[in-house]
Parts: C-alpha cells; structure tokens; sequence
C-alpha cells in the first residue's frame, strides 16, 4: 500500500520564488526514504505539503486520502512533523505539555492521553524530564523531545527535516537508532538531510531534489554516483568515496562499503588476501 | 543557575504546594489586595509578615527568594529615598536647604514595605506550582483564552529571547563593538534589537506552523484538575482571614 503519493507537485513562494516544479513520487507504507538535495532545493517546502501545511498545485494522498480542507485534521494526525530546530517545535512550558498537545488536539481521553505521552517520553529516553522546561534541557534532548511531540499522536508517517544536523555523534547514533526502530514497527518515514553519511543507515531509497526531482532509487545505487552528487552541490559519503577512489585506481574490487563495520570488513578482508 | 529557577521550587513538598491550584490563587490575589489597600505601616508590617510565614511555610529556598526579591527592592527603593524630599511636612531633620519630612518618609516605606509583601505574594503563586498549572486556574476565573495563550508563550519564549540577545551582544562584542553614551552606539542598539524583533516574527510564524501541524485550531487543550477539598477550603479560610484581619488592624 503507498502511504504517500504525490503527484506533479508545484509550489512558489508568496515572492514568486519556485520552491518545487512538476515533483511526483510515492512511498510505500513501511519505507524510509532520504530526501536529499542541496541548501534551498525545496526540502523542507515538500515535507510541509506532506502535512497540509503548504498547499501548492498538484495532488498529494495520504493513506490514499487526498489532502483537502475536509481531511486536514486527519491528515494531521497520521502524518507527524518533527522540525529542524527543535525550539520551533517545543513551545509549551513544560515537556509533558508538549508531547500532550497533539493528543489533546486528536480529542482523546485524558487517560489515553497521560498514557501515549509516557509511551512517546520513555521511547526517546526523556520520561524521567517530563516535567522541566525546553529551555532546561540540552539540544540533543530538545531534538528528541522534538520527536516525541510527534511520537505521542501515534502517526503512520513521520517527516523528519534535519533530525541529526548539530547532534554530538552519540545523541546521532541514538537518533538513527530509534528512527530505525520505527521503522521496524511499521511508521513510514521521510527524511530530509544533508548528511550523506548517515543517509545509508537511516533510508532505503533515496529522492533527490533540486526544486525537480532529479533522481529516486536505491540509496546505496543513488550515493555512488559521484557526478551527480557534485552537481548538486553534495558529496559521497566518506567510505563510499574513499574505496570507489580504491577502486578506480585498482587497489579494490569488492562492494561499495557505507558503513564503518563495511568498511572495516572491506579492510579486513583485503588484508586477508 | 544564574536566574531564579522555578522549576527547582515546583518539586518542593509543603502546604502550598499541594493547595489547589484556583483555591490557592484566589486567596493569594486577595490578600495582595489587602495589602496593596493597607493604610498605615502597621497594616502593611502585618501584611508583610503575612507574606513572610507564607513564604516559610512554603519551604521556597530563602537564598532563592533573596535573589528574586533584590529587584522588586531595588525597583521600591527609590519611594523611601525620594519622597521624604518631595513631601511637604514636619521635618525630620534639616541641613541647609536639605529638611526631609517625616510624612514623606511615611508614605515612602509605606509603599515599600506594601510592594515587597505584594511581591512576596506573587512569588507563592508562580513558585508553588508548574506555570501551566496557574495559568489554567487563572483561565477557570475568568482569564481570556488570547491572554492565557500570550502568557504561556512568554514565559517559554522569554529565554530563547534572552539567550539570542547574548548570542546578538555576544557577536557584536567579538567584532570589537564597545558600549558608549553616543549617538553610533544607540543606532546599533536599535539596528540590534530590530533584529530581534525580526526574528522574533520569523520564529513565531515557525512555531504557528508547528502547533498547526499538531492539530492546532485556536484552542489550547489542558488536562483534567483536581477537585477543591476540604483542606484547600481550610487554607483559604486562613488566608481570606489574614486578609481580613488586615484591613481591621
């Protein structure tokens, strides 16, 4: 089942900047695909049509439901959007208002609602901050705070812009963690980035835009292709780069490594020979 | 923690705290009243000791209340210091042309010793319980929902605010900008702060997208509060009669 369709999507700015041109992709209920493209390519324009927050021409279907001006409450409720900066995102006084806002808006008891807040602060690890201001907590805990927001009115899509951008490696790893993990548990997910080496570990397929959609595969097929990273204004991802750079110079013939454990394997195994 | 920390004063246990939220901020507004209204020294000493037992009886840190209460002080100081110069009567004492009166030095601590008990007072509300909590009993009195949305915004936005104005001072000072009593440094100031308020909208119209994007329809949503007991009624019975009792001295 396709969990978002979009289809020749087109949106300008009230300036008259052209933001997205013709734009038309789907994803599968289940998917997480990277959204990849350089600094005003349109990212963030398309993942706010995926909400109804933009309404540009062309057509978009959640769930097989076309975003309307009837269905926006639903569509607001199966399609979460967590923001790049998490203080746009966390405007209540206090963590477990935040996270009770979107629930509370669904309309759902005050038990429900106690319950999915807990769920969403215990899922990102914040439950034991519940009660502090977003002002008292770090970046790292504001993004994932972010997050739960969003967790909490259970969505079937998420939309994620930026979630690893100025993240310590380790609040990184653990974000890309529990993305994957939703995943796992059937939340599809759209992620716009800039951070082409955490593109393999958070998407399978990638879109790349540049206000068109220039390319939609593969991720791992997508992020070889050097040339047309570059014209995007985009590199490879480090490992990627480094042993197709082996690989030219005939140092190396095995599969393209994305990871450090692919890359240390690649290694490993190189040596072995 | 260089500021006030609310929150710190939030987790404390005491009656206070646990006294209804509308029971609690009904009776505290009265008594601010009383206070304000008090017509002698001796009705505002009283007030002010009031304020006092309230305060210890909250277990609110006094280092903390110290550091809040220096402002609303310092913000009343001048009421005692000018006035005895600018009130006609009975001279206190006289040096030259320098004869302070004692009527102005009355009504100067009168309103000193007023503002710190009203200040006192203040600080029980917003201290003994989480800003959401008093919010939403002003808003069961009768606090319109525009304003009750303005208040819960300030108070979350008030120190991103303050924190971009140091990242703002913070920048112009690294590009060598020094402070002067001149025309060029209050140009920069303005130039500055108009940038603030810049952000500001650009902010505002960010965290708009966010509540719609949560479902946002006008409405802010607050849970369920608790009943009025018959312990809550017993403190409001005390306070309303401190208040009284006032008013009668």
């Amino acid at each position: 089942m396709k969990a978002i369709e979009v289809e020749n999507l087109s949106y300008s700015y009230p300036d008259g900047t052209p933001a997205l041109d013709g734009v038309t992709f789907s994803v599968l209920k289940g998917e997480s695909i990277a959204l990849l493209g350089p600094n005003g390519a349109g990212k963030s324009t398309l993942l706010l049509h995926l909400n109804g927050l933009l309404r540009g021409s062309g057509l978009v279907r959640i769930m097989d439901r076309e975003i309307e001006e009837h269905s926006l409450g639903w569509i607001r409720s199966q399609v979460g959007v967590v923001f790049q900066d998490p203080d746009d995102q966390l405007f209540m006084p206090t963590l477990k208002e935040d996270v009770a806002f979107g629930p509370r808006n669904m309309g759902l008891s005050e038990a429900e609602v106690q319950k999915r807040v807990r769920w969403a602060l215990e899922s990102v690890g914040l439950l034991n901050l519940s009660e502090r201001s977003p002002h008292h907590l770090s970046f790292g805990q504001r993004k994932k705070a972010s997050l739960a927001t969003v967790l909490s009115m259970r969505p079937m899509v998420l939309v994620l812009d930026e979630p690893t951008s100025n993240l310590d490696p380790r609040s990184k790893t653990e974000m890309i963690r529990l993305i994957r993990k939703l995943q796992a548990e059937g939340t599809t997910l759209v992620t716009a980035t800039h951070d082409v080496n955490t593109v393999p570990l958070l998407a399978d397929r990638i879109l790349l835009l540049n206000r068109k959609l220039v390319s939609n595969g593969e991720a791992r097929e997508i992020l070889q292709r050097r040339e047309l990273l570059r014209e995007l204004g985009l590199e490879m991802p480090l490992f990627a780069d480094l042993f197709l750079e082996l690989r030219a110079e005939g140092c190396y013939s095995g599969p393209t490594p994305f990871t450090k454990e692919e890359a240390k394997a690649a290694i490993r195994n190189y040596f072995k020979k | 923690m260089s500021h006030f920390d609310l929150e710190e004063c939030f987790r404390l246990e005491s009656p206070i705290h646990c006294w209804e939220a509308r029971a609690r901020v009904l009776s505290i507004l009265v008594l601010i009243f009383s206070v304000a209204l008090a017509g002698d020294i001796p009705k505002a000493l009283a007030g002010l000791a009031v304020a006092l037992l309230l305060i210890v009886i909250s277990r609110l840190p006094l280092d903390h209340v110290a550091r809040f209460m220096k402002w609303p002080a310092l913000f009343l100081l001048p009421f005692v210091i000018i006035l005895p110069f600018t009130t006609s009567g009975d001279p206190l004492f006289s040096i030259s042309a320098i004869a302070p009166s004692a009527q102005g030095l009355s009504t100067g601590l009168l309103f000193f010793i007023r503002g710190l008990a009203a200040a006192l007072l203040a600080l029980l509300i917003v201290a003994t319980a989480p800003f959401t909590v008093t919010i939403r009993a002003l808003r069961d009195m009768g606090l319109p929902g525009s304003l009750e949305q303005i208040f819960l915004f300030a108070y979350r936005y008030i120190f991103l605010l303050n924190e971009e104005l140091t990242t703002m001072s913070r920048s112009m000072d690294s590009k060598g900008f020094i402070k002067r009593s001149d025309f060029k440094t209050a140009r920069i100031l303005s130039l500055s702060l108009a940038m603030l308020l810049i952000r500001s909208y650009e902010r505002a119209e960010e965290v708009f997208l966010a509540m719609i994007s949560r479902g946002y329809t006008g409405t802010i949503h607050v849970g369920s509060r608790r009943e009025i007991g018959m312990d809550d009624i017993l403190k409001c019975f005390l306070v309303l009669s401190a208040a009284i009792g006032i008013q009668a001295l």
